[in-house]
């Protein structure tokens, strides 16, 4: 069964199309690369995937949506509410408290964090329950530091093992030829033709290589 | 699994902080003061709380919704009418204890029926929190307060107070002078504080029927917001 599926998705705002005519769909036990230049509509197509905001065209089906703890979005650590103490955020999503670099637990508002203890703490929250089954990460690894970084890539293999539908969108083309089991191409709203499944890669550096050359394809005009 | 309902979640993002807190407190203790002065006081009183209220109940919504705020609970989430409703009840749960408390003290010191418990005064709180919250779902935090505000001085330097209270204060004859009684009202819900805070029946369910209105319109805004996320830069 499908985690998520969009069909001929077009989304516009006023005379703007944003995203145009997508047909995009992720299975159980998949994790599905999103590439695209700044710009290219990653953002949108992820938010229309969540039920965030709906499509102008087209249909959007998520078959967990009657459950909505089983579906997680996470745009970065900008839309963590910055008023709200760190604890009491991972609390409310069941997550376990977290320790700073020097090893005390991380304190105070998530307004106050830095950056990449922020991501962290917006990940793990989102990350907290194994029971998910349709994960929209949207530049994840952003932020990260190493440690971190390979935490996520760790929890993404995770999920997908235990049989939720993976969407990330990132730029960091090795992290995502690291984790993901086929990447498609946005751009100017449409999805490229160029996408590459797992079958044709051959270790990390080829993937990043392959993803690279194919990614310059897809943004070359037709 | 782990369901996270969204009363719960707004509870964590809308609670007020240390400051505000402390800052009702204060508006408790000097509206029980003024209260305890005169019956002049008594009222001053009630439009202290009443003005809180209408700033503390202005949460907003779409600033916090472009921003992703709200992206955790949302996402995936077919109805959001439950969502809306928790952010519209804990917008108003803050100024709602601080009315009921002030009604409390008021009652236990005085023994009688404080105004804030009676009819006029739990109607008139109730349609200027629903007014306030619905108004600054679009327009921003703290805006459909000031708006008021703005309107109550604009409507106070015409003159127009008086006239509204004179419209308000016929007792309801006919089906025309019960409208313009909840027309004053509604423009005016001050002057429901007025007669011991009896309200004619007729009147009670206009104003009920219009806070009822208004928050359903704020609820299916909430519904039916549509918009980019901002771009954090």
């Amino acid at each position: 069964m499908l985690r998520g599926e969009l069909e001929d998705v077009t989304k516009s705002y006023g005379r703007h199309t944003v995203v145009r005519d997508v047909s995009l769909a992720v299975g159980p036990g998949e994790i599905v690369g999103l590439i695209g230049p700044n710009g290219a509509g990653k953002t949108t197509l992820l938010r229309l995937f969540a039920g965030l905001i709906r499509p102008t065209r087209g249909a959007v089906r998520i078959p967990a949506a009657d459950r909505p703890a089983l579906v997680r979005y996470f745009a970065g650590e900008h839309s963590l509410p910055p008023e709200v103490r760190t604890n009491r955020w991972l609390a409310l999503w069941s997550a376990p408290a977290m320790a700073g670099a020097d090893g005390r637990r991380i304190a105070g508002t998530l307004g106050t964090l830095s950056r990449g203890t922020r991501q962290r703490v917006g990940l793990e929250a989102m990350l907290a329950d194994p029971d998910v089954v349709l994960l929209l990460l949207d530049e994840p690894w952003e932020g990260l530091d190493p440690d971190a970084s390979r935490w996520l890539s760790e929890e993404l293999l995770k999920r997908r093992a235990a049989g939720a539908g993976v969407i990330v969108s990132s730029h960091r083309i090795h992290d995502l030829a690291d984790v993901c089991d086929r990447c498609v191409f946005l751009v100017g709203g449409r999805l490229s033709p160029e996408s590459l499944a797992a079958p044709v890669w051959d270790g990390v550096g080829e993937r990043s290589a392959l993803l690279f050359a194919a990614f310059d394809r897809a943004r070359r005009p037709r | 699994m782990h369901h996270l309902s969204p009363l719960r979640f707004f509870w964590v993002i809308l609670r007020p902080r240390r400051a505000t807190m402390a800052a009702l407190l204060t508006v408790l203790v000097y509206a029980s003061y003024l209260a305890s002065m005169s019956a002049d006081g008594f009222d001053q009183a009630l439009s202290l709380i009443l003005l809180t209220q209408l700033i503390v109940a202005s949460t907003g919504y779409r600033d916090r919704l472009v921003r992703g705020h709200f992206d955790a609970i949302l996402a995936g989430r077919r109805r959001r009418e439950p969502v809306a409703l928790a952010h519209a009840v804990l917008s108003m749960v803050p100024g709602l204890v601080l009315w009921l408390t002030f009604g409390a003290v008021q009652h236990l010191v005085t023994s009688h029926r404080s105004i804030a418990m009676m009819p006029g005064g739990l109607v008139t709180f109730a349609y200027a929190s629903v007014v306030v919250w619905a108004l600054s779902l679009r327009l921003g935090r703290n805006s459909g307060g000031v708006l008021w505000v703005f309107v109550a001085f604009v409507l106070a330097a015409a003159g127009k107070v008086h006239v509204l209270r004179e419209a308000y204060g016929t007792s309801s004859a006919s089906l025309m002078v019960t409208t313009r009684s909840i027309a004053a009202a509604l423009a005016f819900p001050l002057v429901m504080l007025g007669n011991d805070g009896y309200v004619e029946p007729a009147v009670l369910l206009g104003v009920c029927t219009a806070a009822a209105v208004v928050l359903l319109s704020g609820i299916w805004m909430i519904v039916r917001f549509d918009a980019p996320l901002k771009d954090p830069a």
